[in-house]
């Protein structure tokens, strides 16, 4: 059985921080949130979307998110939310991702501007 | 038995040592998701067998799946973590406890007795050593027994190596089974009198008693474990075809 195809090494810490930001606008389920993902980031980032779940049990056990068990439609559904300690992750996160972007745009267009001059 | 489409996985997460409580709720949340994607496949045309196809790869491969559980060590169980503590520890801890709850408990009714009567006919005394004895055994027998057993099955769950299990069952059966309490009654006085066969004076008939229970609870226990592999095998061996039926 072939897997989809993902892009692991740069996503590390990416689905935590998409997870996060996605939560801090509304609880959600699993599925509403790898389905959340894939629409915000126009299938860019593509996950096997069973691996939101370990995602988020580890923030759930440091206490980012925090759950409940909810009944939808006779069936009994896990929504996420973010904590307050949530929170203050996703600003460190994204602090973290824009330097992290800044730089390596930064790179690319001083690796341009060099290209140019050669 | 056919195996359900996450029994392999399930089975990997919990040999590799994955607590069974975080086993059970990833295989449950996968469950859920796996039904989402195939309402989401059907609804857009597929039929009921493509969409359950097209589902599990949406959700990932089984190796996928248990690798980004298997990278975080905190989520392993401690008996998986700390197999030699939990089942020498662990069982050691449980027997003293219940003979020290057997203890308090008598304690505790001894003092409480003369309250209520105040002077216990010969035939109430007669009774009360009766129940006491039953509830030294419970302690001394039933208690290390079941805590041996309790560790076979805790060990059964976590799919522990048979030798850590047996240690649990020998721990607690030997333990268990050169202790001794004691209530007389000579119809003046009661004694109460807690003794065992693994400290000095090593009283002679507190050894061989020791052995002859510990022949009984280790074989009761090992019993139970020889039942619990057997279930454990037959539930395998239906994964195993199910995985050979899906090769095909």
């Amino acid at each position: 059985m072939g897997s989809p195809k993902t892009n692991p090494n740069f996503m590390n810490g990416v689905p935590e921080l998409l997870i996060l930001r996605l939560l801090e606008e509304r609880e959600m389920y699993g599925y509403e949130i790898v389905a959340s993902i894939r629409a915000r980031t126009e299938d860019t980032i593509s996950l096997g979307e069973g691996v939101v779940y370990p995602v988020l049990h580890a923030l759930e056990r440091d206490g980012a998110l925090k759950s409940r068990r909810k009944p939808v439609n006779g069936r009994t559904r896990v929504y996420y939310t973010v904590t307050r300690s949530g929170e203050t992750r996703l600003a460190a996160l994204v602090r973290q991702w824009m330097q992290i972007t800044e730089s390596v745009n930064q790179a690319i267009r001083e690796t341009r501007h060099a290209t140019v001059r050669l | 038995m056919q195996p359900s489409g996450f029994d392999i996985l399930r089975e990997q997460l919990l040999r590799a040592g994955i607590a069974p409580r975080h086993v059970r709720r990833y295989i449950g949340e996968l469950r859920d998701h796996f039904d989402d994607l195939v309402r989401e496949e059907v609804a857009s045309g597929a039929s009921q067998r493509v969409a359950e196809i097209q589902a599990r790869k949406r959700l990932g491969n089984d190796s996928d799946l248990a690798a980004v559980v298997l990278s975080r060590p905190d989520l392993r169980s401690l008996t998986a973590r700390h197999p030699l503590a939990v089942f020498t520890l662990g069982p050691v801890a449980m027997v003293l406890a219940a003979i020290a709850l057997g203890l308090a408990v008598e304690i505790g009714v001894f003092e409480l007795i003369p309250a209520f009567v105040p002077h216990p006919s010969a035939a109430q005394r007669g009774a009360l050593v009766f129940v006491v004895a039953i509830w030294n055994l419970i302690a001394t027998y039933a208690a290390p027994l079941a805590i041996a057993m309790g560790f076979c099955v805790v060990g059964l769950r976590q799919r522990m190596p048979a030798k850590w299990i047996f240690v649990g069952i020998a721990s607690a059966c030997v333990l268990g089974a050169f202790q001794e309490i004691n209530f007389s009654d000579d119809g003046h006085h009661g004694e109460l009198s807690l003794g065992s066969g693994l400290m000095p004076p090593f009283p002679m008939h507190l050894i061989v008693q020791g052995f002859y229970r510990f022949m009984v609870t280790g074989l009761l226990a090992s019993a139970a474990y020889w039942f619990g592999t057997r279930a454990q095998k037959m539930g395998e061996t239906a994964i195993d075809q199910g995985v050979l039926h899906a090769a095909e």
